[in-house]
């Protein structure tokens, strides 16, 4: 196998026992910086139509994946990914939702625990460098109720702060866009509000048992964060050497305070809200579960689908429901990629935004129908500002340890900057992308 | 119970090593366990991460009994051993469960009254909203604006452990709790007042305006329903006859103003008005006189009998009640009679009518240039031809008249008369001072003076312009009415004739005389209602002085009020007085005379000593009531605090919040911006935020009381406590044993258990926010619209909150025979006869439904967007309501469509279901659940009751085993009825873990006996649930030490 440059450099880096990282990011200095995002959506896929095959120019795209033809030079397809913990808890779907940790999702309706998932690793990790860590958002609450002793809310949530601490998610599309906006500088009058709570804070805290001081902590280190924030968005706005983004031609209007009726509406307001936080270099990390996992999320108004994602899900292979669980799954993707086109579309010096970008997609099971999480579908959009080999399938289901889809992450963090080493289950990043 | 085995398995066992463990069981059952579970969940194996090959005592699996507990279950019920393994002998099963269960007893028995470990819990955002509601009296939905609450424990959002706070809650707290903040009014009397809008920042005059304005609109509301309007209302007579009556209550027997009033239905504020302005002499003015001097010299009543009064005394009234009537129409244009103007004149004329007269009045003030001409006289007659009117100059028709008299028989009387009419005629075109000229037909009359003129059967009008003779010489002294009067008038000219306006040279000196007696009287008598709301309204500054009649003073206003309104009011005035005193205009007008710079800045130095005084007192006073404006505005702040913090503050936080209050005055802001300030710090405040609960000692021991009313509150109401109940627990007479219970009583009748029912009943069935659910085809069911989904969701929320606050049994949750129901509602399911907005009871058995298992909102959930799904209703059914637990299903599901496919005949999805529960592997569980959900096949998808589905019958029959066959939802209603041991442990167990916000442990086995006896014994009362657990050690106390996890 040929050994791309990055390879070279990572081999080189290694064996001089240096930071090859650095290396990496010294890269960047100047140009575009990377952007990195996941993609979620509930339910699983009809496995006879989630396929890729070949690469470049002769790469075939399945029916479910046929939206994204226009951009399947930078794409990358993956047979096999999966992450092996999801399939030892109890359950058809609680104990899968660790797709971007890997780690065991622990069976409680209390202290719910699962680990720190990768785009928030990598968004602590770039923390100060851009307005905000990460954006995070959804389009479906979490449920209150819960199944088989597991607390309904990890299916509610792709993105982990820490392992017990699920990232809040934005599900209302005019709070998204004014954080990206107001976020910041807005909060700056209520500096003095926020240095007296946590007085009250620290008081309180001489009270508390130990475990209502950790949850006072997680109040404590909010306001601390906030208060990071708007520290942060003063030095931002004062530094020169930091790379500038290139302003929108056409600036997104500021969604209503109610979220649009229809959810293809609400969806791409969500990715365009995404779109734009990158664009405008206010976060380099997003996440955006489409849809809850468990979701019956129903795109009725699309020709050939009559019921709900969950409902559809179970198909019992049976050919109509198959069908239109197949529609379902590539109206999805169709979603993506106009949010993919749409990075494609915006230019930043040589390379264009999706070009700078590592977009994953994915959702916690294959085929819904078995509930089976022993390979995942998974995609990759974007070249990673050059750092991925796009246009290419590639198939690890026979190998046990490189289809650890912990791999992949720990890869792409690499690329976002982290020097690690680890992450999740994985000793060793994916070669394989480039 | 399955849902604790899921803890079972993260109970981690390091046992990675091989070789043989002593276990320390009992050797029967370590038999049992060698032979049929170590070969799985033992030392070489341990599925599921289970290892039961340890070295362990009896001790250690009282520590572990979830894990134990889930493997009796398992073995009860046949899931474990699986089937392809060999499976013990009934004997086996018995000794085994029954060794298992004598230990979990121990285990259950040994955690007893444990409070459990209850972690901090944040506000959800229901109780966030509700809280605020209670705080502000306003509506809050923060559902758009806060990210979503997760939840756990027994399914409720109200767990400490699995409410999360972050940077982004902390954001939109920020602007959620500016924004409250923003709606606040903030005054040293009234306190904190919220307004539905932002008010923005306001000055000091912005404020003393809002604080009029408020006053004024406090007065409207309270006073204009009482307020007369029209002229009728006003009730003259009656009041004035009411007047003589209480005059004279000795003939009459009676005491009290109160009495006279009622007797004629009038007012008896307005009454009391009424005698003290009949009565006074004072302000002097003839206007008056009309009536007070009429009124003085009213015959004595006769009679005790109010239909015998004296028909003088009637007939006085009417004059008097006539009169006011002529005046309150001069009243308005009498503001701007001068005497350059003409007045149109008009006096209906009808044939009965021998004569009218034309006057002049002196207006009382001596007739010193008083003369009034009549321009253009003239008659306006109908008659019986075309062109209808006939109209001549009055001259010519006074004429006419002496010709036709002259046609008469001749008498002494006729002649004389002629004699004067011919005289008057005369008149005509005549000035009648030096210099005066008018025209031909125009006739001049001087003050105190008059002429009579004659009518011969005419119907129609007199009409003419009237206007002061403004050349004469005497002007400036002149004051006049033209008046006119239906009939012969040959004796003196009065004063005044009620009705006229005074003509007055309005430079002239004259003008005072009148103004200072006419005034008066349009006080007295506002001839408007909203100028007599007006007189009301001005009390906010002033008493009057007049005795005003239609009219309510400060005083009257607050006698009707009841004590706190009228403390509140009360307040208002205050508020009002502080910042008119405080006003910083006071010190501008003071010094707007004095010596000043040419930018407008006082120029001390060239102040008088008595100007530099004058401007120290001034700013001296002002200063004096603005610190007592701050001072006050800060206790108000703080009392605030306290009831958002739900408990009293420490010195070092009253200290801090003043010392921030200072800061913020000190940057200059005033004492309401200041206030919005600190209110957004209260809100932001972890003591607001989180039902906090503090250690008190490292054992167990009692919460606080306070802590123990929001825990109280918060369970019942998903709010915070009112001050009543922080109030007793201040005092610490909430353990009281009466007193708690009357309050637990009083809280669950509130209307605010709204709450429970929402949060509590709403959570634990999944129906809570039910409008908002969007899974069913909109294409397929276009009836089920946004407002019928609202309506369901209020359907159940009525339902719920009724039965709470009734108190009736927990059972009818499922087998009531009535909703609640509104005209739109009972429309869409198909129901008569209710009509109207509101919701009522309704009993709707004859129609299939009543109580939760016919509600729209339960059958819609539990439906696909296109299809019933009985396993998703026979799964609530199941799990929801009689508390089975089932296990996972298995991963793979098999494969149906080859079963479907060798069918000859479509298949139902009964029929489908059937097919898959013919597996072996589904049937376990299928045969548990889908029957159930037979029961409810009626109800399609929209939750229409419904008799086919694809073309075929509905078939609700359901056989289950061990169960007597029965068939539909009524069915369905007697069997859970059967079965209501298990829907009252289940019913407990969520209530329990709602209460206390955890999971339900073993050690809840005794507390929950206790509900569950409560219950049966208080025919299944809801508050026979609440108060045994209210009353526990569970409820009411924490642990000391952390739990080991």
């Amino acid at each position: 196998m040929k050994l791309s440059r990055q390879q070279a450099l990572q081999a080189v880096a290694l064996s001089l026992g240096l930071p090859y990282l650095e290396m990496k990011a010294d890269q960047t200095k100047g140009q575009a910086p990377r952007r990195l995002g996941a993609v979620f959506f509930g339910n699983g896929v009809n496995p006879n139509e989630w396929w890729a095959k070949g690469q470049g120019a002769q790469m075939q795209l399945s029916k479910s994946l046929s939206p994204l033809a226009p951009i399947k030079d930078q794409l990358i397809y993956f047979n096999g990914l999966w992450n092996p913990a999801s399939t030892k808890g109890k359950g058809g779907h609680y104990p899968k939702m660790n797709v971007l940790s890997g780690a065991m999702v622990k069976q409680t309706t209390t202290n719910i625990e699962v680990g720190t998932s990768m785009d928030q690793a990598v968004a602590q990790h770039l923390k100060g460098q851009t307005l905000l860590p990460s954006l995070v958002l959804g389009t479906e609450g979490p449920r209150y109720g819960g199944d088989q002793g597991f607390s309904g809310m990890y299916s509610s949530y792709i993105s982990w702060s820490s392992k017990n601490r699920p990232t809040t998610k934005e599900l209302n599309p005019r709070q998204a866009f004014d954080r990206l906006f107001a976020s910041g500088q807005g909060l700056k009058k209520k500096r003095s509000i926020l240095d007296a709570v946590l007085k009250d804070t620290k008081r309180l805290n001489a009270h508390l048992s130990a475990s209502d001081q950790h949850k006072l902590g997680e109040f404590q280190s909010s306001i601390r964060e906030l208060e990071l924030r708007m520290e942060n968005a003063e030095k931002l706005l004062h530094d020169a050497s930091r790379w500038k983004p290139v302003p929108p031609k056409e600036m997104m209007a500021r969604p209503a305070e109610i979220k649009p009726e229809f959810i293809d509406d609400y969806m791409n307001m969500m990715f365009d809200i995404m779109a734009l936080a990158y664009q405008t270099d206010k976060t380099r990390v997003a996440t955006f579960m489409m849809t809850n996992d468990l979701s019956n999320v129903n795109f009725s108004h699309v020709p050939g689908i009559d019921g709900g994602s969950h409902q559809m899900s179970h198909h019992t292979n049976r050919p109509d429901k198959l069908e239109m669980y197949q529609k379902i799954n590539q109206h999805m993707v169709g979603l993506w990629s106009r949010f993919l086109q749409k990075l494609n579309g915006i230019q930043e010096g040589e390379r264009t935004l999706l070009e700078n970008s590592m977009i994953l997609m994915c959702s916690s099971l294959y085929d819904g129908n078995a509930h089976d999480s022993k390979q995942l579908p998974v995609l990759l959009a974007g070249r990673g500002g050059g750092s991925i080999k796009s246009g290419q399938s590639i198939d690890l289901i026979n190998k046990q340890e490189e289809k650890k889809m912990c791999r992949l992450h720990l890869a792409l963090m690499q690329r976002m900057g982290m020097q690690v080493g680890s992450f999740g289950d994985a000793d060793a990043p994916m070669m394989e992308i480039g | 119970m399955l849902k604790q085995t899921a803890v079972a398995i993260f109970l981690c066992y390091p046992f990675l090593g091989f070789g043989a463990v002593k276990t320390h069981y009992p050797e029967k059952i370590h038999q049992f366990l060698s032979k049929h579970c170590f070969s799985c969940h033992g030392i070489e194996k341990h599925k599921g991460d289970i290892n039961y090959e340890i070295e362990t005592k009896r001790e250690e699996i009282i520590k572990n009994y979830r894990l134990w507990e889930s493997a009796s279950e398992q073995i009860e019920i046949g899931e474990m051993p699986p089937e392809k393994k060999p499976q013990p002998t009934q004997e086996e099963k018995q000794v085994f469960t029954s060794w298992l269960k004598e230990v979990l007893k121990e285990a259950a028995e040994k955690n007893a009254n444990d409070p459990g470990q209850v972690v901090m819990r944040r506000l959800n955002r229901v109780e966030l909203e509700n809280t605020l509601r209670d705080l502000t009296g306003l509506k809050f939905d923060l559902s758009e604006k806060l990210p979503s609450d997760g939840g756990g424990g027994e399914g409720f959002t109200n767990m400490g452990a699995a409410l999360f706070t972050s940077p982004n809650h902390l954001e939109a707290y920020l602007e959620i709790f500016e924004d409250v903040a923003n709606k606040a009014a903030v005054l040293p009397e009234t306190g904190i007042q919220f307004y539905d809008q932002a008010l923005g920042e306001r000055n000091h005059a912005s404020i003393k305006t809002e604080i009029v304005r408020s006053l004024r609109e406090k007065y409207e509301t309270i006073v204009s329903p009482l307020m007369p309007d029209s002229f009728e209302d006003l009730k003259h007579k009656e009041y004035i006859t009411a007047a003589w009556m209480f005059k004279n209550k000795e003939v009459f027997k009676v005491k009290t103003i109160e009495d006279c009033a009622k007797a004629f239905d009038v007012h008896p504020i307005y009454l009391s008005n009424w005698i003290k302005y009949l009565e006074s002499t004072k302000p002097v003015s003839r206007y008056l006189d009309f009536e007070r001097v009429p009124f003085r010299s009213l015959p004595k009543a006769t009679s005790a009998d109010l239909s015998k009064i004296p028909p003088a005394v009637t007939k006085a009234i009417d004059k008097i009640v006539e009169d006011r009537r002529q005046w309150y129409k001069a009243q308005r244009p009498q503001q701007d009679s001068n005497a350059y103007q003409k007045y149109w004149k008009k006096l209906k004329l009808k044939p009965e009518m021998k004569q009218f007269t034309l006057l002049t009045t002196d207006a009382g003030d001596g007739t010193k240039g008083d003369v009034m001409i009549w321009t253009n006289p003239k008659i306006r007659k109908k008659i019986k031809q075309k062109p209808w009117w006939r109209e001549m100059p009055l001259k010519q028709y006074t004429q006419e008249c002496i010709a036709e008299l002259e046609k008469q028989p001749k008498t002494p009387e006729r002649d004389k008369y002629i004699n004067y009419l011919k005289k008057q005629v005369e008149k005509f075109g005549k000035g009648i001072l030096p210099g005066m000229e008018i025209g031909p037909n125009d006739i001049a009359i001087k003050g105190n003076d008059k002429v009579v003129f004659p009518l011969h059967a005419v119907e129609g009008w007199f009409e003419a312009r009237s206007i002061m003779w403004t050349k004469h010489p005497d002007l400036k002294h002149a004051s006049a009415q033209a008046a006119m009067l239906p009939h012969a008038h040959w004796g003196d000219v009065p004063d005044l004739v009620p009705g006229f306006i005074v003509v007055v040279d309005d430079r002239g000196e004259a003008r005072h005389g009148i103004w200072k007696e006419f005034a008066p009287m349009r006080e007295i008598f506002g001839d408007e209602k909203f100028r007599r709301m007006f007189k009301v309204q001005d009390n906010y500054h002033q008493k009057q002085s007049l005795p005003i009649v239609y009219y309510m003073s400060r005083d009257q206003v607050m006698s009707m009020l009841p004590q706190k309104e009228k403390d509140f009011f009360e307040a208002m005035h205050q508020d009002y007085e502080l910042y008119n005193k405080a006003d910083p205009s006071h010190l501008a007008w003071r010094v707007a005379k004095y010596p000043r710079h040419k930018d407008g800045s006082p120029n001390f130095k060239a102040y008088s000593e008595k100007q530099k005084k004058d401007y120290d007192g001034v700013v001296g006073w002002t200063t004096k009531y603005r610190r007592q404006i701050e001072d006050k505005v800060l206790q108000k702040v703080l009392a605030f605090a306290e009831q958002a913090w739900r408990r009293p503050l420490n010195e070092t936080e009253s200290r801090e919040l003043g010392e921030k209050y200072k800061a913020e005055l000190a940057k200059g802001m005033n004492t309401e911006s200041a206030s919005r300030v600190l209110l957004q710090r209260i809100f932001l405040s972890p003591n607001f935020l989180y039902k906090v609960e503090k250690m008190q000692s490292k054992d167990e021991h009692p919460v606080s009381q306070l802590e123990l009313a929001t825990r109280m509150s918060y369970t019942l109401w998903a709010s915070q406590p009112d001050p009543w109940l922080l109030n007793l627990a201040r005092q610490g007479k909430l353990r009281d044993p009466k007193i708690y219970d009357q309050q637990i009583q009083r809280m669950l009748k509130d209307p605010k258990a709204r709450g429970l029912a929402e949060q509590f009943v709403g959570e634990w069935l999944e129906l809570k926010e039910f409008s908002k659910f969007d899974e069913l085809d909109k294409k397929a069911y276009p009836k089920v619209t946004q407002e019928i989904k609202t309506l369901m969701e209020e359907e159940s929320t009525h339902f719920f909150s009724s039965l709470i606050r009734e108190d009736r049994s927990v059972l009818e949750l499922f087998t009531s025979e009535h909703t609640y129901l509104n005209e739109k509602l009972a429309g869409y399911y198909g129901i008569p006869n209710v009509k109207g907005e509101h919701f009522r009871k309704v009993n709707v058995s004859k129609h299939q439904r009543g109580g939760l298992l016919g509600m729209g909102s339960m059958l819609i959930k539990t439906s696909y967007p296109l299809r019933t799904s009985p396993v998703l209703r026979g799964t609530f059914v199941l799990e929801n309501i009689i508390g089975h637990h089932l296990p996972a299903p298995p991963d793979n599901v098999p494969e149906l469509e080859q079963a479907a496919k060798q069918s000859d005949k479509p298949l139902t999805v009964r029929d489908m279901l059937k097919i898959h529960r013919d597996n072996e592997n589904c049937a376990s569980c299928h045969d548990k659940i889908d029957p159930l959900g037979f029961a409810l096949e009626n109800f399609g998808p929209d939750a229409l009751w419904r008799t086919k589905d694809a073309g075929g019958p509905i078939d609700s029959n359901v056989t289950m085993k061990g169960v007597k066959p029965f068939q539909g939802v009524h069915g369905l209603k007697r069997y859970l009825n059967a079965e209501q041991d298990r829907l009252l442990k289940q019913i407990c167990r969520k209530f329990l873990g709602y209460a206390l916000g955890r999971e339900v442990e073993i050690g809840d086995k005794a507390i929950l006996d206790k509900m569950m006896n409560s219950l049966k014994k208080n025919q299944l009362k809801f508050s026979a649930m609440v108060r045994p657990l209210f009353n526990s050690k569970v409820f009411q106390f924490r642990r000391g030490k952390e739990a080991a996890s």
